[in-house]
């Protein structure tokens, strides 16, 4: 009997700590929607972001890159502060709920996403929210830094994933949050701001694993 | 006979000559495999005192990205290309300033290479890993600065960009590609994972997810195509 709670003992379970992890990897380019020319200011404005999933994390999302094409589209709340900074800086939150949602349309019989131009257009965004809705959430603190010598800028903000056909795919993830590089580039298409680049990432619970002491104490050696 | 004759004079093959525009597209992606070492950064205030050393370093290729090549380099996405592809950026500090929250730094004239490399080696724990392989192009950059925005804590995090203009050179195995073409990197660019949103290896200061880009039309080899002298006529119109 003793040998036997001994041999149950020596079977811990451990948490290993929560791990960082991308979840998909993001390019395309944005727009301002009814003020255009990247207004991102202006009062009852909506920020909008589409565009190709590069890459995605294949523990979380299933995925067929051979045969679908990934898209996603953000769609901002309404600009809820406008700061600038040193005369250099514009720094500009949006209201809680900013949309954002990552889709997947079979290459064949599916149609192909286009930028066109001076979006909102017949292509955008509605070539890139066709097909399935794979997860979609809500940012309540988008944030967008511009650099006003330059024009270009930067994204942030978190998710909270609550729609979708792989969101049960993200049980065990406590965060998500996204970081966005923006450029302005004369090859934009017309009517876009930035060409736009990019990750959504995840935070989640590692599994439990069983361990011997002797693993544990490895662990702290 | 004559007949043939013409119709083989109307059909052109038309060699259609870069010239540079305005535009940029990106060249190499590296998603979010890159990892900057600001020697000397001074996290607490997310400074990068003059004098010290930018090093950037990262991956990519098939095995990372979708989409990891364009432009005169798309010819290396096979589908099936095994090789990976390292890369190394180095620029000095001029100095940041505080604009009140949003932390600014400038640099100075440097220079990058990016390598090709058969062995998947590539590891931050190992910097030696991200300049071995086959140097494949390299260049200079100008004009780089970066931006920490670190107003609003986490979340949303304390984010950032950092942007460069390029000059792709002469030097490497694909130099002939790219030399004398402009481009720019533009990429993320943070000092403090937001909620565990991401990892900063031991050795470096900050995560960054980007690319390097090239001009339209400029560089690789063109490529031919047939044309009437309908649509060579309608070039010039």
């Amino acid at each position: 009997m003793k040998l036997l709670r001994i041999s149950i003992a020596m079977l811990l379970f451990v948490a290993v700590p929560a791990t960082a992890v991308q979840l998909v990897d993001i390019s395309g380019f944005d727009y301002t929607f009814p003020v255009t020319g990247g207004d991102f200011t202006a009062p009852n404005n909506y920020y909008e972001a589409l565009g190709q999933i590069q890459s995605a994390n294949g523990t979380y999302l299933t995925t067929d890159f051979g045969n679908n094409q990934y898209t996603f589209y953000m769609l901002s709340d309404f600009i809820a502060t406008a700061d600038t900074l040193g005369g250099l800086f514009g720094v500009y939150t949006y209201g809680p709920n900013t949309f954002v949602g990552l889709y997947e349309d079979a290459i064949g019989g599916g149609t192909a996403y286009a930028y066109g131009t001076n979006p909102q257009n017949a292509s955008a965004p509605a070539t890139f929210v066709d097909g399935a809705l794979i997860l979609g959430g809500i940012s309540p603190d988008l944030t967008i830094t511009v650099n006003l010598s330059t024009l270009d800028g930067s994204l942030a903000g978190t998710i909270g994933w609550n729609a979708g056909s792989q969101l049960a795919n993200l049980t065990g993830c406590t965060t998500t949050d996204f970081a966005v590089i923006g450029h302005g580039d004369p090859g934009v298409p017309v009517g876009y701001v930035w060409d736009i680049d990019g990750e959504i990432s995840l935070l989640c619970a590692t599994a439990t694993e069983d361990a011997s002491w002797t693993e544990v104490k490895e662990l702290f050696q | 006979m004559k007949r043939f004759c013409i119709g083989l004079s109307l059909v052109l093959v038309t060699a259609l000559t870069g010239t540079a525009t305005a535009g940029t597209d990106f060249l190499i992606d590296w998603g979010s495999q890159g990892k900057v070492d600001a020697d000397g950064y001074v996290l607490g205030t997310h400074s990068h005192p003059g004098g010290n050393t930018f090093t950037l370093h990262g991956v990519t290729g098939e095995a990372y990205q979708a989409d990891p090549f364009n432009g005169p380099l798309n010819f290396l996405e096979t589908g099936s290309n095994a090789n990976e592809y390292t890369f190394e950026l180095t620029a000095t500090s001029l100095g940041t300033t505080d604009f009140g929250g949003i932390h600014y730094t400038i640099y100075g004239p440097g220079t990058f290479q990016v390598y090709e490399d058969a062995a998947a080696n590539a590891d931050f724990a190992n910097p030696g890993t991200f300049t071995d392989g086959t140097l494949m192009i390299e260049g200079t950059t100008n004009g780089m600065t970066t931006t920490i925005n670190a107003l609003f804590g986490c979340p949303p995090g304390i984010s950032g960009d950092w942007h460069t203009d390029l000059v792709y050179g002469q030097g490497g195995t694909y130099g002939s590609l790219v030399a004398g073409c402009v481009g720019t990197i533009d990429a993320t660019y943070s000092d403090t994972p937001c909620n565990g949103n991401f990892t900063i290896p031991a050795g470096y200061t900050h995560h960054t997810n980007g690319n390097f880009s090239i001009e339209d039309n400029c560089g690789g080899s063109t490529a031919t195509e047939q044309s009437s002298w309908t649509d060579v006529k309608g070039l010039f119109r």
